[in-house]
């Protein structure tokens, strides 16, 4: 009994802050997905499932927005999401066959930009990328490279390289320790009896390597998809959701709805949507590693 | 052992107890405010709480640059001179959000906000405070602030300024600003522009785009309002358009391709390198004016827009105001504010607010202000298109209105080269049918 009520206090404080910033403002959420909810008017009322039938059906501001916020976020995600993972893989690799003198020094080098804020990396890649008079641009047409200016920031679909530059050098090395540390965990000894065996670096890679590692690749994939999902300070910061609202993802149609449009409402029911889709990318990513293990 | 471990988790817990009450009272204070049902209770505990001898009026505004401190040294005069008021003032970028969802008496609304703001009724009626402070909004202000400030329901805000797009020019390449399209030309032939990537002006991707479309759509007499919408999928509009991509893509007066703010720093760029364009002459906000200054120096001059899309004189402008929350309703509060503006509104007061390069609209403190043209020279030359002077109608939801414009349609009509009349009309349909859905919000 004196066993049971001291575990009872021990998970007491996160059940509490659980439900007060969790559960209770996810509920709350929902009824104001529910009801035509302003900013400043408050609760005008249930309306059911007006607010979702607006954004998802028809011709109105909100579905057009909604869509093209969804679009511009798929995008980013598939430009972000290969580089992230395979790259950060790649580094990680990298770094497992240096000498453990100088991997110390390459972690902390790659892992350094993880800690940088993003304000700073927007600030930092809009001098180097910028159209006219950026770093890049002076770079490249002083060497000779190109004779005009690349619109870097300026005009698609080089806008997009731009934020999926700054986008993987800003976050690839939390990633890539990730993957350091699930490479540390593989014992050294199958390497050897691989070797031993005639195993070239692909066969060992591909035997040993990626089994070891499968369940961190899965999660850093998982973890990277939604992570890009919910991207709003570089295009905030780099190109303010254009050229045009050809990078205004998501979230930033979410905030323009709920803070300029003072619709709580279709701004809440636009989060659950969004919401429902990373869950519904997460189970059709987990289902597609479930059917691999079962066929091999 | 396990009674003391008890012991410190149940501390812990009352610690975390203790932090969510305090939560609780922030938000539930917030939800009051966004519901619409103030509660005067809270501000009395804050008043009883913090300066207890002096009645606190709470007064929020979205000075964060340079005139941040002009607006300080008004608010800290007052302060100074009272032994019964006190003006608590927060300068945040995000001033109205907060404002929305939070509890200020008063707040520095902006020209163009005010139909928004008065038809969502949080702006309080403030023609009794005027009479307190012994202003009169129809004698003491300039005839314009009349159409932004006074609805049918009386006056809702206490003009401040108005700033208008100034023409800045370079001396080294031009003796004076270009008054038209001609001048603009002949300034594009005699710098070689092609050839030296000197153009006369810069039409940017962002910044200050709302005003050139306006200009553009002012100069060639368009009527862009219709009811309580803008309304944009008309020929004229078109035209008037149209007439900007042709600035870059038709007769090459401005670069093409230019970024975010680039028609300022084109303007004051000092890069030597041949890749890199530069600009004459720059059409932005009076605030520029320290920073163009400090780069070009005496080669630094201002003019008024030139008459370059059409013969109808039209001057984008915009306006500060005070503005008071429709929530303040304790007596105490309103002689307060009152006795602010009594003493905001003395020339010799004043006058700290055209140091920071604005113009104020004060009748009084313009005529000061006229006297003294090489210490006030970005207000002088603000004051002489005071009548021209064109504000974003005072339709409910207008910044929200124009934002398809700003951003779509107008990279739409800098970034295309071969912009067809089909596609950009399109655009412009689709902008008029967004600003009629949001005006009937």
């Amino acid at each position: 009994m004196k066993k049971k009520s001291t575990g009872l206090l021990f998970i007491t404080p996160f059940i509490l802050f659980f439900m007060l910033f969790w559960l209770i403002p996810f509920i709350y959420g929902i009824v104001m997905s529910l009801s035509k909810y302003s900013l400043i008017m408050g609760n005008q009322g249930f309306v059911g499932f007006s607010n979702y039938i607006k954004i998802l059906v028809g011709d109105s501001m909100y579905h057009n927005s909604f869509l093209l916020g969804l679009k511009n976020t798929v995008i980013f995600t598939a430009c972000t999401t290969p580089f992230l993972v395979l790259g950060s893989l790649g580094l990680a690799l990298l770094l497992d066959r240096l000498p453990d003198k100088c991997k110390g020094i390459f972690r902390t080098i790659y892992f350094a930009s993880y800690s940088v804020s993003v304000t700073a990396v927007a600030a930092v890649f809009v001098w180097l990328m910028k159209g006219n008079g950026g770093y890049l641009n002076n770079l490249m047409m002083n060497i000779g490279i190109i004779k005009k200016a690349v619109p870097w920031m300026e005009q698609q679909p080089f806008v997009w390289v731009s934020l999926t530059v700054a986008t993987v050098w800003w976050t690839i090395g939390y990633n890539m320790m990730l993957f350091v540390n699930a490479l540390n965990e593989i014992d050294p000894q199958l390497y050897e009896a691989s070797a031993i065996d005639g195993a070239r670096y692909w066969k060992q890679f591909r035997y040993i390597i990626f089994p070891g590692i499968k369940n961190v690749f899965y999660f850093v994939l998982m973890t990277t998809i939604i992570a890009s999902f919910n991207v709003y300070g570089q295009p905030r910061l780099m190109t303010k959701g254009g050229p045009g609202e050809s990078t205004k993802p998501v979230i930033m149609v979410i905030t323009s709805t709920i803070m300029d449009r003072n619709d709580l409402g279709i701004g809440s029911a636009m989060t659950l949507l969004m919401g429902i889709v990373i869950v519904i990318c997460s189970i059709g990513q987990y289902f597609l590693t479930k059917e691999k293990e079962e066929l091999r | 052992m396990k009674k003391k471990l008890a012991l410190a988790l149940v501390f812990v817990m009352g610690l975390s107890f203790t932090a969510c009450g305090k939560t609780t009272v922030s938000d539930s204070t917030n939800e009051a405010v966004s519901g619409g049902v103030q509660s005067t209770d809270t501000n009395e505990d804050k008043e009883s709480s913090g300066k207890s001898d002096k009645t606190t009026i709470t007064f929020i505004n979205g000075f964060t640059g340079g005139d941040g401190e002009y607006m300080t040294k008004i608010v800290d005069g007052f302060n100074e001179s009272q032994s019964d008021y006190y003006i608590e003032q927060l300068q945040d970028a995000d001033h109205y959000t907060k404002f929305k969802s939070g509890d200020f008496d008063m707040l520095i609304i902006h020209a163009d906000w005010i139909s928004t703001y008065h038809a969502m009724g949080l702006l309080r009626e403030v023609s009794d405070i005027y009479d307190m402070a012994g202003i009169s909004f129809e004698n003491d202000f300039h005839d314009i602030t009349k159409t932004y400030a006074k609805y049918d329901d009386g006056v809702f805000a206490f003009p401040l300024d108005l700033y208008a797009e100034t023409t800045f020019y370079n001396k080294e390449y031009t003796d004076e600003a270009p008054k038209d399209y001609n001048d603009m030309i002949e300034l594009r032939d005699k710098l070689d522009s092609e050839n030296s990537g000197i153009y006369p002006y810069g039409l940017p991707l962002t910044g200050d785009q709302q005003w050139a479309w306006m200009t553009a759509l002012g100069q060639c007499g368009v009527n862009w309002v219709e009811d309580e919408h803008i309304k944009l999928d008309t020929e004229e509009a078109c035209d008037a358009f149209m007439k900007i991509h042709d600035m870059i893509y038709k007769d090459h007066l401005s670069p093409a391709g230019l970024g975010a703010d680039d028609h300022f720093n084109t303007f004051i760029s000092q890069s030597e390198t041949a890749a890199n364009v530069k600009t004459v002459v720059s059409m932005t906000g009076p605030w520029k004016y320290t920073v163009a200054k400090e780069v070009l120096g005496d080669n630094l001059g201002i003019g008024t827009v030139p008459q370059i899309y059409g013969d109808k004189k039209c001057v984008p402008a915009g306006g500060h105001t005070f503005g008071v929350s429709s929530k303040v309703t304790d007596e105490k509060k309103i002689a307060g504010i009152a006795a602010f503006m009594k003493y905001t509104y003395q020339p010799d007061v004043l006058l700290n607010w055209a140091d920071s390069g604005q113009a104020p609209v004060h009748l009084a403190t313009m005529e000061v202000v006229k006297a003294n043209p090489e210490k006030y020279p970005v207000a002088a030359v603000n004051y002489t298109i005071f009548d021209d002077a064109m504000i974003l109608p005072a339709i409910y939801n207008i910044r929200e209105q124009v934002k398809y414009v700003n951003e779509t349609v107008w990279s739409m009509v800098v970034q295309t080269e071969n912009l067809s009349r089909d596609d950009l009309m399109a655009e412009l349909k689709n902008a008029t049918d967004i600003a009629t859905e949001l005006s009937e919000m």
